[in-house]
């Protein structure tokens, strides 16, 4: 009997301190709720607002698989924390739960390592090749400004295609702009291209 | 339509700079809430199944907040770009239609 008490004694002191911690982390990814709609401008409208809303979806997704692991696990740990002490006063009662805590533990091991494969494969996917948007013939009253590219994974949404030759896929390097206007719209052109970019979101499909 | 359909675009800077900056924050909360994580691994038994579960588990989950922070900070950064990009267009263009006029 004076083992069980012994065994889980210094487990459920660390189980708590862990699950305590688990639920402060969890409170401060909190500060990643929402990300999807947060952050969408509501005033925005245009080609560059539409993959700022495509990468803004990746990342917004990539937050909650994070968040929701972490919330799986800390459920789960609390839990674990709770039965390891309860256990000595159930195993008065019932005796044959003086093994639940190997069981239990067992389990939890697994849990865990599960989610920190899933936790592995989070924020991984590489940073898409900086390609500048093509700039079409500069009309002061449409054009876009040539902006940060943002990815988008929006299969409904594919990168808008000319209707010459198709282009080698992946083209490497950045893609040659269009020809600009012939009056005067150089020097707009290559104002938009002295923007700084820095691409980190990954590129999906 | 409102012309993003025909290539035309609108944008209230402010507005796009108050996100990159509240976005930046983010990353700024996340990582501070981390730094205030104490939870002492030491005093954890070695050799044991359960502590190698434990760390392991903590190690993943802090590596995988900071790529998020460190992709999420590059988007606030993309985001303040886009904003200064779309003030030098329009300060360029303001130029051009300046000389056109034959305003100096």
């Amino acid at each position: 009997m004076g083992d069980v008490p012994e065994v889980t004694g210094g487990d459920r002191h660390r189980i708590r301190i862990f699950a305590e911690t688990l639920h402060q982390l969890r409170e401060v990814l909190t500060e990643s709720d929402s990300f999807g709609t947060r952050f969408d401008p509501g005033h925005w409208r245009g080609p560059a607002h539409t993959r700022f809303t495509g990468a803004l979806r990746v990342l917004a997704g990539q937050w909650e698989r994070l968040r929701g692991t972490n919330t799986d696990v800390t459920a789960r740990v609390t839990g674990h924390s709770n039965f390891l002490y309860e256990l000595p006063k159930l195993i008065e009662e019932f005796p044959h739960l003086a093994t639940a805590e190997g069981t239990s533990t067992a389990e939890l091991i697994a849990v865990l390592d599960a989610a920190a494969d899933e936790l592995d494969r989070i924020g991984h996917e590489p940073p898409r090749s900086a390609v500048p948007a093509p700039a079409g013939p500069v009309r002061a009253q449409s054009a876009a400004p040539v902006l940060p590219e943002w990815p988008t994974d929006d299969p409904d949404d594919p990168p808008p295609s000319s209707a010459g030759p198709s282009p080698p896929p992946n083209p490497p390097g950045p893609a040659p702009l269009a020809a600009a206007g012939s009056d005067g719209g150089d020097p707009l052109r290559a104002a938009m291209l002295t923007g700084r970019r820095t691409p980190t979101i990954p590129w999906h499909g | 339509m409102d012309g993003a359909e025909q290539g035309g675009f609108a944008a209230d800077l402010s507005e796009l700079e108050s996100i990159a900056r509240a976005i930046g924050a983010v990353s700024d909360a996340v990582r501070a809430g981390w730094r205030a994580d104490r939870m002492d691994e030491d005093t954890w038994p070695a050799d044991d199944e359960l502590t190698r579960a434990v760390l392991r588990y903590r190690r993943s989950l802090a590596a995988a907040a900071e790529r998020l922070c460190d992709q999420t900070e590059g988007f606030g950064e993309d985001l303040g770009a886009a904003a200064r990009a779309y003030r030098e267009v329009d300060a360029s263009a303001a130029e051009q239609l300046r000389r056109a006029a034959g305003d100096g």
